[in-house]
């Protein structure tokens, strides 16, 4: 039986294509199914260009998906089918390469054909990392001339008539001109890059935004005993419970359908205080909904008029007008949170301890999240006057079991607490304790500054990274522990960064 | 990459209508600059207005709804995302509104909201960006389809909207010009120049009807005299720089047919406009009016001169222009 042997490339006839010639000719086969694409694909780019602008994202990564695949049918289909009926695609052609069955020295047969442009596409579809086995093999094949029993081989040298004398100067004068040229195209490129990259910046700044959660109004209006939305939300917005978009959401519905305009008016006298002289003033040509229209005493003012008469009190810091008109406002629907506001205003007006007292005294009274909360803000108040003036509600705050909603609702990091109540056990916290201590570590060197301490804490712990820790810094005493633990967040410890809570 | 180059950078001195076309470019390039730029900048101010987008989509919303037959599928959808809040979505409907030339026309008929505060506001700043608009040069000589001037179709074809816009395509005057000068001579081509920038217009107007959106630049011209080149000269082969690899003996010069540099530039164009969306920045449909005329009249001119024997064209133009200044 006749053993089947590989083409011998000692010959001079089977020399084997040279590497660059073989990329070049990819570029070009490239762009020749890149160019088609484009044209063919009209169609299918239409529809996902307009999905992309419509805001369909499903319909969107559909045509976009459905794209790529079309690209890839036609790199396919381009390489088979010139392969089968040529021998050679575009770019092999200039280069003078052709693909032959490395048995027979053959043209491909449609299976091999059809291997080689299958594993071909794919191999770029990863982008082109399978290419690269060109370097381990000592026929220069990648993995898709592996797969198809193929191999490149040149059919004669590369052989150009050396240009004349004029056509030497022409070209030695136009490569200098398109030099020049090509500079131009290159910071036209740039700038365009730079152009556009900005206007996608600014296209999702805009959208960030844009969306707010504004569902709450859809709850509270619902037990709002035939409220209409419009005033929910208005009595939410000075509230400080939804955004200004939600309020002028329902303020525009309501200049659509023509209904409370006197109200929608007074919603945008809030939204837009550089005009809202004018549109109060409409407010109150509309409907006299409040003292304001007649400039009648506050104090004895409807519920608008004491919204709006709080807002302004409150932006202007006047916590106890705030807290008077509070009193003055029953409003069940509102009830946990104009306590809250209402506990806010007291506690800014200075009577910090009747608060806390009163809240602690009355804790069975109050809904558990809003207590939670408010229990939170005045750890939060308290951390930003001053770490070591005792908190109890820090104390209280850390010994809650949710407590890692309401620090969160007020924006009181784990870091600040732990700061704030200085005691490392008692901290109710579920993370690991070699973050933990990393934490208390930097609290020790920055508040206090005293290292032996430190040492002390940290040798005390039994991890060996610990203890590496605290040799190092043991080592380097004038080092930053942050620039240590750069270093073991570059290496082999992954240990959260101070900024990020867990 | 792929470009053709042709017979290279021609010395504009020996073809008076191309550099005269060149220097009035150029004026009108420098003259309107900084004109450009204020208004450019005025203009912005007011669309950036949060309160003005919101109104202008409002209305504009009202008078999409109010002539739905009028206003494809996405028209609505940008107005429901609008109308949920969404700012993106607020800017595009109020940049559809500026391009709308029935909507400007009628602006005074168009249901506005009932927040009659924002909606004085909102009257005074349209007002405001009409009178910028109609003081930028961009909008007073571009080419409006929603407008139609005729001053404005040979007028759009000496401005362009930025340096690069200019840059690109006196790259590609300077390559051409001279070509199609020395192939049709100096009257002649000056008409067919303006003729074919105007035709382009003509086309891009039958295509986007309702646009006020000026067109600019002189890149219909510039299309035609590609196109016409191509077909003129289509059995002789031009130098093209082709680039595959940064490696000596990978780029440079190659001389191919001129019909593939058509062929790119029919295919990119027609393949464009195609999936073009209604934001597109681009008036492919111009280029390929500019085409249109471009293969016509380079056919004629090919018949023309083989009968004549004309094919040494560039040479015999440079040889009796210099005779001329040597005389």
């Amino acid at each position: 039986m006749a053993v089947k042997e590989e083409l011998d490339l000692s010959t001079k006839c089977n020399k084997l294509a040279n590497i660059y010639d073989r990329m070049a000719a990819f570029v070009i086969d490239l762009s020749v199914v890149i160019f088609a694409h484009s044209l063919l694909a009209y169609f299918i780019k239409a529809k996902q260009n307009q999905a992309y602008i419509e805001g369909f994202h499903y319909s969107f990564a559909f045509w976009f998906f459905l794209n790529i695949l079309f690209f890839f049918f036609l790199y396919f289909v381009y390489n088979y089918w010139s392969l089968v009926y040529k021998g050679k695609t575009l770019g092999k052609a200039y280069f003078h390469i052709r693909l032959r069955d490395i048995w027979s020295n053959k043209r491909l047969s449609h299976g091999q054909a059809y291997r080689y442009a299958f594993w071909k596409s794919f191999s770029l579809l990863l982008l082109g990392i399978p290419f690269l086995a060109i370097l381990y093999d000592d026929k220069r094949r990648c993995l898709h001339e592996k797969l198809s029993d193929s191999v490149n081989l040149t059919i004669k040298n590369r052989y150009h008539l050396p240009p004349n004398e004029s056509e030497k100067q022409f070209i030695q004068g136009m490569l200098a001109s398109f030099r020049i040229a090509f500079v131009f195209l290159l910071m036209f490129a740039i700038y365009h890059t730079a152009d556009v990259v900005e206007k996608e910046e600014n296209l999702a700044v805009l959208e960030m935004p844009l969306m707010p959660a504004c569902e709450q109004i859809d709850e509270y209006h619902a037990s709002s005993n035939g409220k209409s939305r419009l005033e929910v939300a208005l009595s939410m917005f000075v509230l400080n419970q939804i955004d200004s978009e939600c309020l002028e959401v329902e303020a525009q519905a309501a200049f659509d359908n023509q209904e409370e305009l006197a109200l929608a008016n007074f919603s945008y006298s809030l939204l837009y205080p550089e005009k809202r002289s004018e549109f109060l003033h409409l407010a109150c040509q509309q409907e006299d909904l409040s003292d304001y229209c007649q400039q009648k005493n506050q104090e004895d003012s409807n519920e608008m008029n004491l919204l709006l008469s709080m807002f302004s009190s409150y932006e202007s810091g006047n916590y106890q007008a705030v807290h008077k008109g509070l009193k003055q406002l029953n409003d069940t629907y509102l009830r946990p949170h104009l306590d809250f506001f209402r506990l806010k205003s007291l506690y800014n007006s200075t009577e910090r301890d009747k608060v806390l007292f009163g809240l602690n005294a009355f804790k069975s009274s109050f809904d558990s999240r809003m207590y939670q909360n408010a229990i939170a803000w005045i750890c939060k108040q308290n951390m930003g006057n001053n770490c070591d003036t005792q908190s109890m509600a820090c104390q209280e705050l850390g010994d809650m079991q949710n407590f890692v909603g309401a620090a969160k609702q007020v924006q009181i990091s784990y870091v600040d607490l732990r700061v704030c109540k200085g005691i490392k056990s008692a901290l109710p916290i579920s993370f690991d304790d070699s973050v933990r201590d990393y934490y208390y570590a930097k609290w020790v060197q920055a508040e206090r500054g005293n290292n032996e301490e430190l040492k002390e804490l940290v040798l005390s712990r039994l991890s060996p990274i610990e203890v590496r820790q605290a040799a190092y810094h043991a080592l380097n005493p004038n080092q930053d522990l942050e620039i240590y633990y750069t270093h073991l967040e570059e290496g082999e410890d992954k240990r959260q960064p101070a900024s990020e809570e867990p | 990459m792929l470009l053709p180059f042709f017979y290279g950078f021609r010395p504009l001195i020996y073809y008076p209508v191309s550099l005269l076309l060149l220097v009035v470019q150029i004026y009108f390039f420098v003259s309107t600059m900084t004109e450009q730029k204020v208004a450019q900048y005025q203009r912005q101010n007011i669309l950036e207005k949060p309160l003005f987008s919101k109104e202008t989509s409002f209305v504009y919303g009202k008078w999409i709804q109010s002539n739905s037959k009028d206003y494809p599928g996405s028209h609505h959808r940008f107005h429901d995302l609008a109308r949920g809040g969404s700012d993106t979505y607020r800017l595009l409907l109020t940049s559809l509104a500026i391009q709308d030339a029935s909507f400007r026309r009628n602006i005074a008929s168009a249901e506005t909201s009932a927040n009659t505060v924002m909606v004085e506001d909102w009257k005074k700043d349209w007002q405001n960006l009409m009178q910028i608009e109609s003081n930028m040069p961009i909008f007073d000589l571009g080419f409006k389809s929603g407008d139609f001037s005729w001053k404005n179709l040979f007028s759009y074809q000496f401005l362009h909207a930025g340096f690069l816009h200019f840059l690109m395509n006196a790259f590609f005057f300077l390559l051409l010009a001279p070509l199609v000068e020395a192939a049709m001579g100096s009257v002649i081509f000056l008409f067919a120049y303006l003729f074919s920038g105007a035709f382009a217009a003509v086309f891009y107007f039958f295509l986007h009807g309702n646009s006020m959106t000026p067109l600019v630049g002189a890149s219909g011209s510039v299309s035609f005299m590609l196109a016409f080149i191509c077909i003129y000269l289509f059995r002789q082969k031009i130098h093209y720089f082709y680039w595959l690899l940064p490696k000596k003996g990978y780029y440079g010069f190659l001389k191919l047919s001129p019909l593939w540099a058509l062929a790119i530039w029919l295919v990119t164009d027609l393949a464009a406009e195609l999936s073009a969306t209604t934001f597109a920045s681009v008036a492919h449909s111009a280029h390929l009016g500019g085409m249109a005329v471009g293969v016509v009249l380079g056919t004629i001119y090919f018949h023309l001169d083989r009968v004549r024997g004309k094919q040494d064209f560039l040479l015999r133009r440079e040889t009796s222009a210099k005779s001329v200044f040597t005389n």
